[in-house]
């Protein structure tokens, strides 16, 4: 498979635990920064990671509701963190993390996991009526489905983010082999739309992963 | 309906004589005679399963689009016919139509994983290239 090459590769280790890594460098060095002098008019990055928080804080309580303030670390965090990798494979010589299925898949496994916990520790024994439908005679029909729908949901989520980024990155590496001059560039331009979309996709499926396991039922 | 089944199923036919028919000729004409008899039922093998795979690799990928571009093209006219009723909604509605057309693309993208899959990563490639 044509690949494109890639500026920092320790042999042995694969390419996006690095990359892992220098994302993780970046966003920690970018919060020492912007919080060591914070202000009251933000400017800068300080009105971006604002930016972050105030839509996070907006959707949770449309979405969710008021309970929804306590997932705040961690959707925010998500947001940052899978923008940041996706913007990272806009850079030559650099591939982005979330361009591997497994660090997708452990994005996905981490809401599956929460949000089935959450809505467990809110209804305790009533969580199960999520999975028996409408009716009482069609349960053991419906049931089956249900599972299937629930156990099929961070496949996919994990997937839409992988494929998304995998595809962008190939095209680009294509076009690099057949014609190198210029027409790549336009390309890794067009990149950083489909990031930014990406990643508020998958945040927003978060939260609404949450939101349905925290529903009432009725 | 009969009359597309009839064309895809003389197309499909088509496809796997062309390839027989060019097997037999990559055969006769790259290895002698007497390997040839030898080699040809595993060369023919080869080639069907490859030539099969690139043909299932763009089906995949060409009917796959059609779902996704007939669903996209679905939002947007629905985004559209409303902005034009309340241009006030403007700028949420195309907030909400680029997140969903995002999630459509997304289905178009499986069918490309599929076809990637075909191409690069043949689960059963390890068979024939024995």
């Amino acid at each position: 498979m044509l690949k494109a090459p890639i500026l920092i590769s320790i042999p042995g280790i694969p390419a996006y635990w690095t990359m892992t890594i220098i994302v993780m460098g970046l966003i920690l060095s970018a919060a020492f920064i912007v919080g060591r002098n914070l202000r009251i008019v933000p400017t800068g990055m300080q009105s971006f990671f604002e930016l972050i928080f105030i839509m996070t804080e907006y959707f949770l309580k449309e979405i969710i509701g008021e309970e929804g303030g306590i997932y705040l670390p961690l959707i925010a965090s998500f947001a940052v963190f899978i923008l940041f990798s996706n913007l990272l494979g806009s850079i030559p010589g650099f591939t982005s993390p979330t361009a591997t299925i497994d660090t997708t898949a452990v994005l996905a496994l981490i809401v599956f996991f929460l949000s089935h916990a959450v809505g467990i520790k809110k209804h305790k024994a009533k969580y199960i009526k999520k999975f028996l439908g409408p009716l009482i005679i069609i349960a053991p029909i419906m049931i089956i489905i249900e599972i299937m729908s629930a156990l099929s949901r961070p496949f996919s989520h994990a997937l839409r983010l992988f494929a998304n980024i995998f595809a962008e990155e190939f095209m680009v590496t294509v076009l690099l082999f057949l014609l190198p001059w210029a027409i790549p560039a336009i390309m890794m331009y067009m990149q950083i739309f489909t990031d930014l979309m990406q990643a508020f996709v998958f945040y927003l499926l978060a939260i609404i992963y949450i939101a349905l396991s925290l529903e009432e039922e009725n | 309906m009969v009359k597309y089944l009839i064309s895809i199923f003389t197309f499909l036919s088509v496809s796997v004589l062309g390839i027989k028919a060019f097997a037999d000729k990559a055969a006769s004409s790259a290895a002698p005679l007497h390997e040839h008899i030898v080699n040809n039922s595993a060369l023919l093998s080869k080639s069907l399963f490859f030539g099969l795979s690139a043909l299932g690799g763009g089906l995949a990928i060409g009917l796959g689009v059609i779902g996704a571009g007939v669903g996209m093209g679905n939002a947007v006219r629905g985004a559209l016919e409303s902005m034009g009723r309340n241009p006030g909604m403007e700028k949420k509605l195309i907030v909400w139509m680029i997140t969903g057309m995002a999630i459509m693309e997304s289905l178009a993208l499986y069918a490309l994983l599929i076809t990637f899959i075909l191409f690069y990563a043949n689960p059963f490639k390890a068979i024939f290239l024995k």
